[in-house]
Order: C-alpha cells, then sequence, then structure tokens
C-alpha cells in the first residue's frame, strides 16, 4: 500500500512539473514581456536593464528553475491590469467558482443517478427512450447556448430569475442548472449502463428466489455494486465542471475564477491567466491523487495493476 | 558457401512475402456489412448532417444576400413566420441589417473546415503517439503516457486559453486548441488496441519474416485499427465543433466580420431580449450538427464494432 500511494505521488510531481513547462513555454511564446513594461522611447540600456532585472538574459533552464521556484511560493507575479500580484486576484474568485461548481455537482448526482435508475428498471419503456433522447440532445448542445436560451426564457420572457451577477439563491439556479446539464446526462448513463450489468448477475436471481423484495435487492444490493462506476467518474465529472464553468461563468457573468480568465485573457494579462491555469491543474492532480489512493484502499485489485 | 547463401536469402524473401500472406489476419473491420443491410441506412444522421455539407459545399450559390452586406433599411427582422418578418429575409437580420439565413450557411463552411482540420490532426498526432507508446512500450511508452496525463489534468478550455493569450486570438489557436484538446483521446484508444495487437500472431509472425517495425506498425497493426479511428473522428467532430463555436463565444477564436456560429451567438446575446433569434439559430445550427455527427459515430460503432469503449 506504501509503495502505491509512493508511486501514485512521484507520478503527481512529474505532472504538475510537466503542467509548469507548459505554462512556461506559452509565456515564452506570448512574446516578449519587456514592451508591455517600457515607455516606446526607451534606451537600448533600459532595454538591457530591464532584461537584467526580470532574469531574462540568463539561459533558458536557469529562467525555468527560477519560474518552477516562484510558483512553489505561490509567486506570478503583477497582474498587468490590476497593479495587485496575480495569485490575489485569483485566490480572491475562487469561492464563487467553488459555489456554483459544487451545486452543478450536487444537482448532477441528486438528479442524474434517480434518472438512471428509472432507465434501467424500466428498460425500453417509453420512459427509458425519453430519458435516453434527452440525455443524447442535451450533450449535442453547446452549454453556453442553452445557459443563453434558459436566459431568454426564464428572465427575459417569464422574469422569474435574474439573469446575472452573484447574489442570493434565486442567482445560482439558471447558471448551475445549465452547467449540471452535462454532468446529469453523464451521471444518468453510467448509472444506467451499470444497473443493467447487475440485473444479469446470478446473486440477483438467487435474492428474488430467496423471496427478497424486488425494492429490498434494489437498494439494499444491486445500487450498491452498481454505485462504483458511478463513483469513478465523479473525479471525471468535477474535472468537467470546472472547465465548463469558465463559460458558464462568462454567460451569466457570475464572478468566479472563469470570468476573471476570460477577462485577461482579452487584455493580454498574463500574470492571471498563469495562475489561474495552475492553480487549477494543481487542484485537480491532487483531487485525482486523492481518488486514486481512496480506491486503492477500498480495492486492493486496482494497485497491482 | 556462395550457392548457400543465395539460396538462404531467396529463402528469406519467400518467407516474408508466404508468412506476410498465411499468418497476416486482413482486418477486422466489416466495411462490406456496412451497407448490406438497407434498412440499417442511418437516415437521422444523414439527414442532420445534409444541410451543413451542401452548404458548406455550395454556399456562394445558395445564400439568398450576400453575408456581409450590409442594409439598415432592414435592421432587426423578425424571421419570416413572426409579425414584420418579410419573404426576403426568412430567418430575419441583425442590427446591420446583414441576412441571418445567409451568415448561417456561410458559417457552415467555417465550422466544417476548422472542425475537420483540428480533428484530423489531432487524430494524425494521437495515433502515431499511441501506436508508438503501445508497440515499443518502455520509455517511450512512459514519456507519452505522462503527457497524456499532464494534457488530462488541465482543462480544455483553460488550455484553450493559454494557447490563446500566447499565440492570440484567431482560427490558428482553434484548429491548435482542438489538436491538443483531442489527441490524447486517440493516443489513449490506439496504445491500449496496439498492446494487444503486438500479442497477436500475425505481428509475431511478421517478426519471424524479419519485417522493419516500420512495416509491421503500418501493414500489419494499423490496418486493424481503422475501424476505431474512424469511429472515434465522427464522434470528437460534434466535440470539435462544440470546443470551436465554445472559444470563439469568449472572444478568442474566429475573428469577425467572418460569420462563424459561436460568434453569431455571442453577437446576438446583447441583443435577446429585441431580437431572440439571432443567438437561437445559430445554435440549433451547431446543435443538429453535432447531433448528426454522434449519432453517425454510435452508428458507425454498432455496425464497424470495434472495442472504442
Amino acid at each position: 500500500m506504501g509503495s502505491f500511494i509512493v508511486k501514485r505521488l512521484f507520478l503527481a510531481v512529474i505532472t504538475i512539473v510537466g503542467v509548469s513547462i507548459i505554462v512556461f513555454v506559452c509565456a515564452r511564446l506570448s512574446g516578449d514581456v519587456t514592451f508591455l513594461l517600457l515607455p516606446v522611447d526607451a534606451t537600448e540600456q533600459d532595454i538591457r536593464n530591464i532584461r537584467q532585472s526580470l532574469g531574462l538574459d540568463q539561459p533558458l533552464w536557469v529562467q525555468f528553475m527560477r519560474f518552477v521556484a516562484a510558483v512553489f511560493h505561490g509567486d506570478f507575479g503583477e497582474s498587468i491590469k490590476y497593479q495587485v500580484p496575480a495569485m490575489d486576484l485569483v485566490v480572491a474568485r475562487i469561492p464563487a467558482t467553488v459555489q456554483l461548481t459544487l451545486s452543478a455537482f450536487f444537482i448532477s448526482i441528486v438528479v442524474g443517478i434517480p434518472l438512471g435508475v428509472l432507465a434501467a428498471l424500466r428498460r425500453n419503456s417509453v420512459s427509458d427512450w425519453t430519458i435516453r433522447s434527452v440525455a443524447v440532445l442535451g450533450q449535442s448542445m453547446p452549454n453556453f447556448w442553452i445557459g443563453l436560451m434558459l436566459i431568454l426564457l426564464f428572465a427575459v420572457k417569464l422574469q422569474w430569475l435574474p439573469s446575472s451577477g452573484r447574489g442570493g439563491f434565486s442567482h445560482l439556479i439558471l447558471p448551475a442548472f445549465t452547467l449540471a446539464l452535462f454532468g446529469i446526462a453523464a451521471i444518468m448513463r453510467v448509472t444506467r449502463s451499470s444497473l443493467l450489468e447487475q440485473l444479469d448477475m446470478d446473486y440477483v436471481r438467487f435474492l428474488s428466489s430467496k423471496g427478497l423484495s424486488a425494492r429490498l435487492i434494489l437498494w439494499k444490493h444491486m445500487l450498491r455494486n452498481a454505485i462504483i462506476p458511478v463513483l469513478a467518474l465523479c473525479g471525471v465529472l468535477l474535472a468537467n465542471l470546472i472547465g465548463g464553468a469558465v463559460i458558464i461563468e462568462t454567460v451569466f457573468n457570475w464572478p468566479g475564477l472563469g470570468s476573471l480568465v476570460v477577462e485577461s485573457v482579452v487584455g493580454r494579462d498574463y500574470p492571471v491567466i498563469q495562475a489561474a491555469v495552475i492553480l487549477t491543474s494543481v487542484f485537480l492532480i491532487l483531487l485525482n491523487l486523492s481518488i486514486d489512493v481512496a480506491f486503492g484502499v477500498v480495492d486492493p485489485r486496482i494497485r497491482y495493476q | 558457401m556462395n550457392k548457400y547463401c543465395s539460396w538462404r536469402a531467396c529463402w528469406r524473401r519467400s518467407a516474408i512475402s508466404s508468412l506476410e500472406n498465411t499468418g497476416h489476419v486482413r482486418a477486422q473491420y466489416r466495411w462490406g456489412a456496412l451497407f448490406s443491410h438497407v434498412g440499417k441506412v442511418p437516415w437521422i444522421p444523414i439527414i442532420l448532417l445534409a444541410p451543413v455539407m451542401v452548404w458548406g459545399l455550395f454556399g456562394p450559390w445558395m445564400w439568398p444576400h450576400e453575408p456581409t452586406a450590409i442594409d439598415f433599411a432592414a435592421r432587426l427582422k423578425p424571421p419570416v413566420w413572426l409579425e414584420g418578418g418579410t419573404a426576403n429575409h426568412l430567418l430575419g437580420t441583425d442590427q446591420f441589417g446583414r441576412d441571418l439565413l445567409s451568415r448561417l450557411i456561410e458559417g457552415a463552411r467555417v465550422a466544417l473546415i476548422v472542425a475537420i482540420f483540428g480533428v484530423f490532426l489531432a487524430a494524425l498526432v494521437g495515433v502515431a503517439a499511441g501506436l508508438a507508446a503501445g508497440y515499443f512500450g518502455g520509455v517511450t511508452d512512459n514519456i507519452i503516457m505522462r503527457i497524456v496525463d499532464v494534457k488530462m489534468s488541465v482543462p480544455a478550455i483553460l488550455l484553450t486559453i493559454l494557447i490563446g493569450s500566447a499565440i492570440g486570438a484567431g482560427v490558428t489557436t482553434v484548429v491548435a486548441a482542438i489538436a491538443i484538446t483531442f489527441w490524447a483521446d486517440y493516443a489513449r484508444v490506439v496504445r491500449g488496441e496496439t498492446l494487444s495487437l503486438k500479442e497477436r500472431g500475425f505481428v509475431e509472425l511478421a517478426k519471424v519474416a524479419d519485417c522493419s517495425h516500420l512495416r509491421i506498425l503500418t501493414r500489419h497493426i494499423l490496418p486493424n485499427l481503422q475501424a476505431t479511428i474512424v469511429v472515434l473522428v465522427t464522434l470528437q467532430l460534434g466535440r470539435a465543433l462544440i470546443l470551436e463555436a465554445a472559444i470563439t463565444y469568449i472572444g478568442i477564436g474566429i475573428q469577425p466580420p467572418s460569420s462563424a456560429w459561436g460568434l453569431m451567438i455571442s453577437d446576438g446575446r446583447s441583443l435577446l431580449s429585441t431580437a431572440w433569434w439571432l443567438a437561437a439559430f445559430p445554435g440549433f445550427a451547431i446543435t443538429a450538427t453535432v447531433l448528426g455527427a454522434n449519432l453517425l459515430g454510435d452508428w458507425l460503432r454498432d455496425a464497424l464494432d470495434p472495442k472504442v469503449r
């Protein structure tokens, strides 16, 4: 078990280094920052001075090592637009994104699992067919467009809900539900197929010939087995929701990490983008690490794969 | 001695060809079965995809107006079936009086070119990486799979924003984003199948017959992956279209005055309360195309039966 965790930890560190390399390369590709920091009439000497103070005259690998060291100290430089540390800007936006993402995650599970169970139990019935068709259709629609159409319906036409911004519970409903649609479809599909697999198992036939009620077999025995692939999906789903939130936040003017990043890309505020990308990736890598380890603890077979 | 050597060379040549011919299991895909059942023609995907294909190929001969033609006399006309609509502008016009239907038709071309080009680039890179990782294993496999891990741990849209902020907005960014987002899926699937294919008899025999690695990969393993790759490409076309629209929507994709569907939705956002059709119809176009591609991919998977999942 110990060596399994160490191996996973090692892989996670390598992945974090890989992400830093990508961010570093993109920063270099984005051009020479000295022109952003200097007036137009700067002399050759000014340019050389600022390059020296930023360490741009060092070899590339020295620059990279400095970059990694700074990243581990949480220092991503100052935002070009707001003149404050990029890290502070990003951290201030995290609560809004966490609220939106977790709400969407919660909705996906609470709606997706019952729908999947219903579709599996009434296999090939009208309700199964309807649920699956809606899921396929939903996965073919761009979520930002669904968001706009929901704004059109509920905010513009019916005026039941606010169209943008963050405030009370009513502000959360539309963005969280829009973001959750993808998750509902994904969870429902996996729950359905995983439960269908259980239906053919011998133990189900045994329990039912033993005289157990269908309800008891379903909730106590089948669902416990069927839930494992759904749990495995949850990590992937959370990562997808965090990515999806970037677009949804823009649509609903939700003041989270995503709208900050989109604002920054328009203003070419590279330090902020850098901080947001690295923080998000580190979070996802640690999330996947803990899920892997948790599964390794629960199911020893995984450790030896 | 001399005679022996030439005999050996001759034997080896014939061995290569005979082993390749007898041992080589022809690819397992069932292209022939595809259209043998008339009842199984995928009508729904064909109906959904046909307009986009026709619009993309023959757009300039089909649009009723020039897509960029500005006509302030006909600003914000609603679709023909609503009050105030005219038959001259079937789906209405935007705030500059540009015809919505014509812009949708032009958008089909942009969507097709970008999505197809991006997905093919992804397939090229991903298949090569997957083949190398699965076939050679060891260090090669480790390096490639670590790169896949890194890619997987950055959400696609953030990766795109990173690229967009580095090389600026534009078509190049969209194609690069699609390729970088989707190559890893090919790499993983192709690696998995290569791992099982290389244990098969015909690959062993090809090795015995002294085929080069390149020959084994291209002549013996790749043909068996055709069905898998075709299905993946079809399924990813839809996802690429959605990614393209999303990138364009947040402003780092295709730039005005081009008529990309994502751009039209983002233009329509500010006019949602007065001219809902501007944001609605491009979304329908995207949904129909993506749904068509997804259903076609599902149908191909059932028909060709590769082991994608």
